[in-house]
């Protein structure tokens, strides 16, 4: 550690004292890597180097506590046969389906209505980013009261209006929509904050000229307002991506994989075969087929936006 | 539009946005009531209505206890996240959205692609890594991963780095400026916005982070509140009354603090007067 | 606020140079305190040496920081440093730590944990006179002839039941419950009257409404602990052959008796329907609390969740009696002693006297459990008589048949599996045939 902070101050130096020594056209050549050097160090230690281990323990067969054995592609030739986690896989694509384009549509379209001078607007924006900001472990606990079939909130709701309601986590239809709605619950309010930042961004400029031009509100929307909020989408629908295909704490709080597995999301089933199974290298096999999942759809995000945004992106 | 019509949109407005607070804070209103209710009135009424009279007694008890150090703990932690995030990301993100250098766009991919194995799988690792730097049980070991600056922070700011104009930069590189510069008088000035709101997701989830102190420290000399909360749940049965007042008192802090930072999200001055 | 630009930059150039200074301090300054107070593992120096003690239960924290400043005094040359840890994570936690080599010294280990542990070389083996110990408890931590835990405490299933709903109703608690899998013995009749609905109906009346049921009789669920494997063993059946065997829930026996168990449910209507009670969040506990449920099938543990500033007067009484008996889980738990301790006299020095009479009379006569060692129970009984309760059925349950939570292999990662085909069986969408099938199928792929 004192040493990697050594050679980082070394390299600093050097960056310094060349930047005396050259013409100033050649000076900036070595900010860069000076910018990004602690984070750089940062990110090879503790993220990648775990990930690349996991990577490399998909090829063993490892029980956690004996010792790692060399198994080739017997993980990946087991994958294959592995139905439940075919399951698995449709499973959590469709909670993706289900949560993110709510959440993100309503994220907007939040932060479109509080992106004004309002009373209270501070109050209604703090108000809404409260689901995101709790303790999420009480939060669990929160939505299985409100989704009791009988004493739940929803439902008592429901049957003053005359309706029965699902049994919501008991139902194998209503159980991933359930936890997914509690996702649009939690991140719809967090996602609101990317989009007011990113709406901050806008010259108002831009939106008087197209009014004097004669656009209409839904054409300044579509016209400029969304065009420009691109690097904001992006960031915004890769983040969330990746987090959904993740999904794992209400999965195991409210359902743990349930009914009939209706729920068991692909990350819930990797913790099980990690530290329930005691079988580790095939759950590094298991992260490895998520994190090839998760790398193509963001590689597919960034073709998508690619081609339709007005800055570069890549 | 007649003022009639505007008044009716701006009601419609309130309305929405009344709705869409409820249905944003009702779950947490039952935490708020379960925290001031007794054990008795937590059987005995339903849980959105409140126990009457209210008590005191489950915030007492966890403030009495070993908590408030707790929230010594996680404020510590938390300060020290935030202030690495906001220095090594405003770098490092910098350099991605507008500096050109060899690797760049491999290197932020690489940095992206951290993100998409379950962290549940790679703290096994990690745990290693930390055992190996004699890290286990240290406060070194709980901050180190993040404060370097985290790919999800470091992906935020550059995407609002690059939503800047191009050619911000230019006259000040013919003054001479260097690229510290420019960031330094040029481009921060004018992300704010951002700014604002990479403090704030950095706070609140440092604050609210569970999985990683549970697994690299054990003892109560570096325990954050997450991790007390959690032990209020055992095998058997929960405090729930005591697990929503520590809830509450968690969130009391967080909710100050947004109202604080977010007053950095509005629009920058200076960038509205750009072409 | 400024509207200067040139000042507002100066001052966000100042706010991250100082926030780069103050970062790299505090990290320097905290790393020095945080390897000041750790656990001292390996750092010979002084004389002293720390032991580390893991548990999860917050309650139990409080008796057991008595029980280490005893034990520090006995022996001067040891601090104890206790962790606690929440039950949840506590085994993942513990794994991460097995596969670092920097387990706790002494920690609290369960009969289902305790296989894949001790198979796996964690646990050191422990010399203790077991015929001291309750024999159930004695026996789970047992291992190839040798013991690889010194037992601490057991919890036992019991009837809790709401006494003022019993006198609402004008009844009796039998003398002795009974059931059997034709419907026929005390239990049922009793939970029959005590079930009432919104029109003071009781199962079995003409118009009697199962969906709008005010108070259940009885409280029948997927829990297995509380709940089927004491109508299994009950009947004569058993959940595992033997330690360390394999599963054999899905004969004749087992499975009436899982089918008496779900009949309470969805055919007599006694019990709350499983949508509400079926794990991760059932609610079952909380029903009893809210005065929902008449009678509850519960740990002992239990009791400090349920009985203080309770709305009625709870009452405990022995589990039922089935075809074959009496027959009821009794839970041990053991303090294991870590393989690769960097202390391991000292932590053998900790575990053994953590087994001794001191130690486990203090936490029974502080009402916390009751130990492990025979002839302490009275001072559990005491410490809740005066609160109140009398919990002699469950020390007399404890004399007549136990048996402990399954202990084989695998059993950990079976566990979810079991809940959610048992879930689906207590929903009625699975025959107690085809459950117990399906789960001893995957529960046996699951042995090592």
């Amino acid at each position: 550690m004192t040493s990697g902070t050594a050679q980082r101050r070394v390299a600093g130096a050097a960056g310094l004292a060349r930047r005396a020594e050259r013409p100033p056209r050649r000076r900036g050549r070595w900010h860069p890597y000076l910018f990004i050097g602690p984070s750089l160090f940062g990110v090879v230690a503790f993220l990648l180097l775990p990930m690349v281990i996991v990577i490399v323990l998909s090829l063993f067969d490892w029980e956690l506590l004996s010792a790692p054995e060399f198994a080739g592609l017997d993980n990946y030739r087991r994958l294959i046969g592995d139905g439940e986690t075919w399951h698995s896989l449709g499973v959590t694509v469709g909670y993706v389906l289900l949560s993110i384009p709510l959440q993100t549509v309503l994220a907007l379209a939040l932060a479109l209505l509080l992106d004004r001078k309002i009373t209270g607007m501070r109050f209604y924006r703090a108000l809404f980013v409260v689901p995101w900001m709790a303790t999420p472990i009480v939060l669990a606990l929160i939505w299985s009261w409100i989704f009791d079939p009988r004493d739940g909130a929803i439902n008592s709701a429901l049957a003053m209006i005359g309706i029965t309601g699902p049994d919501w986590l008991s139902d194998p239809a209503w159980a991933l929509p359930a936890v997914a709605l509690v996702s649009v619950w939690q991140y719809t309010g967090y996602n609101m904050l990317f989009f007011l930042a990113g709406l901050q961004g806008i010259p108002k400029e831009l939106h008087d000229a197209a009014a004097i031009d004669g656009a209409t509100s839904a054409q300044r929307f579509w016209r400029v307002t969304l065009p420009l909020l691109n690097p904001t989408m992006f960031f915004v629908m890769v983040t969330n991506m990746i987090g959904a295909f993740q999904v794992f704490d209400t999965v195991y709080a409210m359902t743990a994989g349930g009914p009939s597995r209706s729920t068991e999301v692909l990350n819930f089933r990797i913790f099980e075969t990690a530290f329930k199974q005691f079988d580790f290298g095939y759950a590094a096999t298991l992260s490895t087929l998520l994190f090839v999942i998760i790398f193509l759809v963001t590689v597919a995000q960034v073709r998508f936006f690619g081609k339709r945004t007005t800055y570069d992106l890549s | 539009m007649t003022p009639i019509t505007a008044r009716i949109r701006r009601a419609l407005l309130y309305a929405v946005l009344v709705a869409g607070a409820f249905i944003s804070v009702f779950p947490y209103l039952l935490v708020l009531l379960t925290a001031f209710k007794t054990q008795a009135q937590l059987s005995s009424t339903a849980p959105w209505l409140p126990g009457l009279p209210p008590t005191t007694d489950n915030l007492a008890t966890m403030l009495s206890g070993d908590f408030p150090r707790f929230i010594l703990n996680t404020a510590i932690m938390t300060a020290v996240l935030t202030a690495g995030q906001l220095v090594f990301t405003t770098f490092a993100a910098y350099a991605f959205a507008r500096l050109r250098f060899r690797g760049r766009d491999v290197l932020f991919w690489l940095f992206v692609a951290t993100m998409m194995v379950p962290s549940a799988v790679t703290m096994i690792p990690l745990f290693l890594i930390m055992r190996e730097l004699d890290l286990v049980n240290t406060w070194y070991g709980l901050l180190i991963p993040y404060v370097l600056g985290t790919p999800y922070g470091i992906f935020l700011m550059r995407q609002f780095f690059k939503t800047l104009p191009a050619g911000l930069e230019e006259a000040a590189r013919i003054d001479g400026a260097g690229p510290l510069t420019i960031l330094l008088r040029v481009l921060l000035p004018l992300c704010r916005p951002a700014l604002g709101t990479l403090a704030i997701i950095t706070i609140i989830s440092s604050w609210n982070s569970f999985l990683w102190p549970l697994i690299i420290t054990s003892g109560d000399e570096t325990k954050v509140i997450t991790v007390a909360i959690a032990t209020l749940k055992d095998g058997i049965g929960v405090d729930y009354h005591l697990m929503m007042a520590g809830s509450l008192i968690a969130l009391a802090p967080m909710v100050v603090i947004f109202i604080f930072f977010q007053k950095y999200i509005v629009r920058s001055v200076v960038l509205t007067g750009l072409k | 606020m400024l509207k200067n630009p040139p000042i507002r930059c100066a001052l966000l150039a100042n706010v991250l140079v100082k926030g780069l200074a103050t970062t790299l301090a505090s990290v320097l300054a905290l790393s020095a305190c945080g390897t000041g107070g750790g656990d001292g593992g390996g750092d010979g120096g002084g004389e002293k040496v720390t032991l580390t003690y893991r548990l999860w239960d917050d309650q139990q924290k409080v008796g057991y920081e008595k029980v280490m400043a005893a034990f520090e005094k006995a022996n001067p040359d040891i601090d104890v440093r206790i962790e606690l840890l929440p039950y949840d994570q506590y085994w993942t936690k513990l794994t991460a730590d097995a596969v670092a080599g920097t387990a706790p010294d002494v920690f609290w280990m369960t009969p289902t944990q305790f296989p894949e542990y001790v198979t796996k070389g964690v646990l050191a083996p422990v010399k203790v006179d077991t015929a001291k110990y309750h024999p159930t408890v004695a026996a789970s931590f047992e291992y190839e002839g040798k013991m690889y835990g010194v037992p601490k405490d057991w919890g036992i299933v019991g009837l809790l039941y709401n006494k003022d709903l019993f006198k609402k109703a004008g009844v009796e608690m039998p003398d002795k419950l009974t059931w059997a899998a034709d419907g026929s013995g005390t239990l049922l009749e009793t939970a029959r009257k005590l079930t009432v609905d919104e029109a003071g109906k009781h199962p079995g009346d003409a118009g009697f409404d199962p969906d709008k049921v005010e108070t259940y009789g009885f409280a029948s669920w997927n829990h297995y602990q509380t709940q089927w494997m004491n109508w299994i063993a009950s009947n004569g059946g058993k959940l595992v052959d033997k330690p360390f065997g394999t599963y054999v829930f899905n004969d004749a026996a087992s499975v009436q008796a899982l089918q008496f168990g779900v009949d309470l449910v969805n055919k007599h209507h006694v019990s709350p329907p499983a949508t509400q009670t079926n794990p991760p969040t059932g609610k079952v506990t909380d029903m009893f609390k809210a005065g929902k449920i008449a009678m509850f099938p519960a740990n002992n543990a239990l009791l400090p969740f349920v009985a203080p500033e309770s709305t009625f007067e709870v009452g405990v009484a022995p589990m039922p009696e089935g075809p074959q008996g009496r027959a009821v889980n009794l839970n041990g738990l053991a303090e294991a002693v870590y393989a690769k301790s960097k202390h391991p006299e000292e932590a053998m020095r900790l575990a053994t006297w953590l087994g001794t009479q001191e130690p486990q009379k203090m936490m029974a006569d502080e009402g916390y459990v009751f130990p492990a060692l025979t002839g302490l129970e009275q001072g559990y009984v005491d410490f809740w008589k005066a609160k109140g309760i009398d919990v002699t059925p469950f020390a007399e349950e404890a004399k007549g048949t136990t048996f402990p939570l399954p202990i084989t292999t695998g059993f950990t990662g079976f566990e979810t599996k079991l809940n959610q085909i048992f879930n689906e069986m207590y929903l009625g969408k699975l025959s107690p045939q085809q459950a117990a099938d399906q789960a001893v199928a995957e529960g046996n792929a699951t042995v090592k």
